[in-house]
């Protein structure tokens, strides 16, 4: 056990310069270029975790992305970050990984006790032992399953930076994806045409299986050359394609080295977006396991991932390794290995010859054909393992420190797939391969069912020329031949023999990273999940980090063996993005914090921040919510008290405001309104409700008849852009029904509310052209006005329900046209309102907004039924005829105000009948101390609302833990006859 | 899908509003550039494969 680790020159290592690093608090040292698993390995650390179901002791069992075991904690300047991959996360100094899924140590874990009692706990467990009684879910399962579930461990970084990420955008003809030998030959072959190429790869550097054989090392070289002097091509090493979306959209995830990040100012992780005219698809292929019994103890690794490590650190995954193969190539790693020293202890291949046994028992290796693994001693790390025949006879004890499987080699096809391509069964490789259409691209190499380096190559090259055919015609192809460096040729191979499964006494595992066994796949199958895609979600089989990349086609196998049925006919369930992990900082990019959202700034924005207001953040808007910083209701009802007794002014600015001109204008707004507007005289203001085809109500606002042929229409600040589609796609779908142009005129014209019996007077010192008794411009009037020198429009329109006027003017002539109108009001007593005072006063005078028109409410149920139209078609108007529309049980506008004065009310508060276990009758959509009477007021939306008023009710809010009788009463708490407004 | 006349009565505005065939094929939907021209316009695309074979303005 103690043997060196390390006893060969990696291919990426630097042996002279030491890594330190702790591991579950241990110190060790690795060497640059080491992954944490390399290093790991290195310093014969067998243990790394416990897995997800059972708490079984794992180790690393591949090399690379695929890996499903070996995942740690990285405490990481932004804190822990969990299920991180030990196989492809590089080593750095002072880097700190601990295990997951274990309490409390990696060496003792209670969670074990789960392997002992796993026969309570088959797949499916939760859904079925959880059930009764109701009560047991909320308060005994399920905090005791999200306790003991999930995958490594998440903590909160709120208030702490994440690792920072950026978004890119790259345009290219062809996206190869994968650069081993397939995908490097293609990349050559196209920068030959003159293509534009982006060759990413997921790993630290390109050359895929060529890295692996030294062989090879000189083709690679070559090729190397080829591409870095070639000007159409890019290369992306650390990119991981994590989606492919259609039209030549795809996504990939890149990882900066450490040196690309201290360049970058920190960052981590970009997300490119890819559009090409085609892709190539070179993924390889990936090793796959085998089930038997104890596969998943640690020092069981894939043989393809112990001559990984052999290659490209210089480790040894053992110091006597054994071999459970059913396939030539996996030989590889014995004849690498045995080539460094090191000394096998048998290959067990369930196949009764091959070329592959011949060349080793050449070597003097002891080689079992026609042979099984049928169990593996040791539970923390491989000691011996268990052989026989095929037909059971033959037991033998082989004392080995790891165990190599192999069960053969499968076509990386999971984006393939995404991009629509059929799987065929593939009988000489017993795996499945894909067939992209051409229009989008090609599949190359390994990934096309093409297994060896050499044959990799040539295809990559066939796949390119018919590429480059396609984009570039017969007389595009290609211009040269580039030097040709010297193919080493295949090896001659024996046929896998398709195998998947060793069934003995003990867990094997399809799916190591779930703790799905093979008898959970049965067991699945026995319940009725028999398609591929059931049975993935019955067991989670496949699910997670490693999407069951190692084992995928092992559970699809045991489930056709199940059924009696051919392999080829259950076939694997469909990958979806993303392929790989990706965490959510890449996927934010930039958008993060202040810029999550772009923000909307009212073009007085600078002078209601010197005025002390506290914002508030409406849709992208900022808004002044109260010009004090002091908590509470007192300032806001200061505000609100100064437009009642005198006169107050807010900015409305964010209001939607759409400019309707052209012959066919009234036409149109009667068809998208439910009232009328055609006959609204030229000068005048109408309040109108659009509704959905459905028949619900959508938005609300006044619309102004500045011409015959000129409307202006205003939106709530929250529908505005919504509003607009809606009014686009009415006018523009109609074809050429309505004669009418839209114009989004919400940013041009600044918009102020003037409100309070004293607003006249104010408004006559600064609108000089216009006469503003009752008589001459009444209530709902509208007209073009010059407001303070600056040419505009004033609208006799109210929200609070006093004497009101709005005010608009250009944006840009806000500030002159705000502080004159300031000026003046000075001597009355005005004062500026934010949107809490607003809200307060539109409580009190009944005024509906985005709580009350919630998409739920018809016109019927906000008192408005009389609003629509008896005569002409409009938008809403056959659905708002439904009888359900109208019934008089739904949910109705109504007031409510607390029956004892000193009791506030909640929005969201339930109303319940003052009987027991009465249910809810309806809610409290709005609510507000009054400054018009004592205690609060409010909005409500109740069943049969109208039929209620004067009753008394139950307002239950029980996340305040408060419970107030209530009156129910009219909406209109103030002036219920409209008095002020006209006045 | 167009929408039904005036008086074609609930039934036929239920089924513009609520019932859509959810076909595999070839399917002719409205888009709008809301991030550009605002134009709405019109597309063919085949709902298993996304490709869209045909497209047009409004007014087309």
């Amino acid at each position: 056990m103690q043997a060196p680790k390390r006893i060969a020159r990696g291919l990426l290592t630097e042996d002279e310069r030491p890594v330190g690093f702790r591991f579950n608090g241990r110190p060790l040292v690795g060497v640059a270029g080491d992954t944490l698993a390399s290093a790991l390995l290195a310093n014969g650390i067998r243990l790394v975790g416990r897995s997800f179901k059972y708490h079984r002791p794992r180790g690393v069992v591949t090399a690379g992305p695929e890996e499903p075991s070996a995942l740690v904690d990285l405490m990481g300047p932004a804190g822990r970050e969990p299920n991180i991959r030990a196989t492809t996360l590089p080593l750095h100094e002072g880097l700190i990984a601990h295990s997951q899924n274990c309490w409390p140590s990696v060496g003792f874990d209670l969670g074990a006790l789960n392997d002992g009692i796993a026969r309570f706990l088959p797949a499916g467990f939760y859904y079925k032992t959880f059930m009764a009684p109701g009560w047991a879910w909320e308060r005994i399962y399920e905090p005791l399953i999200r306790r003991a579930a999930g995958l490594g461990r998440l903590e909160a970084i709120v208030g702490r930076q994440a690792g920072p990420a950026e978004t890119v955008h790259d345009h290219t003809d062809v996206l190869v994806v994968g650069a081993g030998a397939a995908g490097m030959a293609a990349a050559q072959r196209l920068a030959l045409c003159r293509l534009k190429v982006l060759l990413v790869d997921q790993d630290c550097m390109i050359g895929g299986g060529t890295l692996l054989d030294p062989r090879w090392t000189a083709w690679r070289a070559a090729r190397d050359a080829d591409l870095a002097g070639a000007p159409t091509v890019r290369i992306l090493p650390r990119t991981a394609v994590i989606g492919a979306y259609g039209h030549g959209v795809f996504g990939a995830l890149q990882t900066l080295s450490a040196e690309q990040s201290a360049l970058f100012g920190g960052l981590r992780e970009r997300l490119r977006i890819i559009r090409a005219r085609r892709v190539l698809v070179a993924t390889g292929a990936i090793e796959r396991l085998i089930a038997f019994p104890g596969n998943d103890v640690p020092g069981v690794m894939l043989a393809g991932a112990a001559l990984g490590y052999l290659r490209r650190y210089g480790v040894a995954a053992g110091s006597r390794p054994a071999f459970f193969v059913n396939n030539d190539p996996a030989y590889e790693a014995l004849f690498a290995l045995t080539e460094a020293g090191v000394r096998c202890a048998a290959v067990i291949d369930v196949r009764e010859s091959s070329r592959a046994a011949d060349r080793a028992r050449a070597l003097g290796i002891e080689v079992r054909s026609g042979a099984l693994v049928t169990a593996v001693r040791g539970r923390r790390g491989v000691r011996a393992v268990i052989v026989t025949g095929r037909d059971g006879a033959g037991r033998a004890e082989i004392e080995a420190d790891c165990l190599l499987m192999s069960g053969g080699h499968s076509p990386a096809t999971m984006l393939a797939t995404q991009l629509g391509a059929a799987s065929r069964w593939q009988e000489p490789i017993a795996a499945f391969a894909a067939d992209l259409a051409p229009s989008i691209g090609r599949i190359a190499g390994a990934a096309n069912g093409l297994f060896g380096i050499a044959a990799a190559a040539r295809d990559g090259e066939r796949a390119a020329d018919a590429i480059a055919q396609e984009l570039k015609g017969a007389e595009g192809g290609v211009t040269g031949t580039g030097a040709a460096p010297e193919v080493p040729p295949d090896p001659e191979i024996t046929p896998i023999a398709a195998f998947w499964e060793v069934r003995g006494r003990g867990k094997a595992f399809a799916d190591l990273q779930n703790d799905v066994t093979t008898e959970d796949v049965r067991l699945a199958c026995r319940e009725g999940y028999v398609h591929a895609e059931h049975m993935k979600r019955f067991t989670t089989h496949g699910m997670a980090t490693d999407q069951g990349r190692i084992g995928g086609l092992v559970g699809s196998a045991v489930l056709a063996q199940a059924r009696g049925l051919p392999l080829s006919e259950v076939g694997l369930t469909k990958p979806r993005p993303y392929i790989e992990p990706i965490p959510f900082a890449a996927l934010a990019g930039g958008e993060v914090r202040e810029h999550f959202k772009p923000k909307r700034r009212l073009p007085l924005d600078a002078w209601h921040t010197a005025a002390g207001a506290t914002f508030v953040l409406t849709g992208l808007w900022l808004r002044p919510l109260v010009y004090s910083r002091q908590p509470g209701w007192d300032p806001v009802l200061k505000e609100a008290r100064a437009v009642r007794r005198a006169v107050g002014i807010t900015d409305v600015s964010t209001l939607g405001k759409i400019d309707v001109q052209g012959p066919g204008a009234a036409r149109f707004l009667d068809f998208v309104y439910a009232n009328t507007f055609s006959t609204l005289p030229i000068g005048r203001a109408r309040y109108g409700i659009m509704l959905r085809e459905d028949g619900m109500v959508f938005d609300d606002g006044t619309t102004s008849r500045l011409g015959p042929e000129h409307f202006v229409v205003t939106t709530t600040t929250a529908n505005s852009a919504a509003v607009l589609e809606h009014l686009e796609f009415q006018c523009q779908s109609a074809g050429a029904r309505f004669d009418v142009l839209l114009t989004d005129v919400g940013d041009q014209w600044a918009q102020f509310a003037l409100a309070g019996p004293r607003a006249r007077e104010v408004l006559s010192a600064v609108a000089t052209d216009v006469d503003l008794s009752n008589r001459a411009f009444p209530f709902m009037a509208a007209a073009a006005a010059t407001i303070a020198g600056v040419a505009g429009r004033l609208y006799r329109i109210s929200f609070s329900g006093e004497l009101a006027y709005e005010v608009s003017v250009p944006a840009n002539h806000a500030q002159q046209a705000w502080t004159a109108l300031l000026d003046a009001g000075r001597a009355f007593g005005m004062v500026p309102y934010g949107l809490d005072a607003l809200n307060t006063l539109r409580i009190e005078k009944g005024h509906v907004t985005g709580a009350e028109l919630n998409g739920n409410t018809s016109a019927e149920d906000l008192g408005l039924g009389s609003m629509l139209k008896s005569s002409g078609d409009f938008v809403g108007r056959a659905l708002a005829q439904r009888p359900g529309m109208k019934a008089q049980d739904r949910l109705q506008l109504v007031g409510v105000r607390p029956t004892k004065v000193s009791q506030r009310l909640r929005n969201g508060a339930q109303l319940v009948a003052p009987a027991a276990a009465s249910s809810s009758l309806g809610y409290v959509t709005s609510s507000t101390p009054s400054v018009e009477s004592d205690g609060w007021v409010g909005l409500a939306l109740l069943a049969g609302g109208r039929q209620c008023i004067g009753r008394r009710l139950i307002a239950a809010s029980p996340i305040h833990d408060e419970s107030i009788e209530v009156e129910i009463v009219s909406p209109r708490h103030l002036d219920p006859e409209n008095a002020r407004v006209r006045s | 899908m167009a929408r039904p006349a005036e008086d074609a009565g609930i039934d036929a505005f239920t089924a513009f509003v609520y019932e859509r065939d959810n076909r595999c094929g070839w399917h002719r939907e409205w888009w709008l550039h809301v991030g550009g021209c605002r134009q709405l316009l019109w597309i063919e695309r085949h709902t298993l494969t996304h490709e869209i074979r045909a497209a047009g303005g409004s007014d087309a």
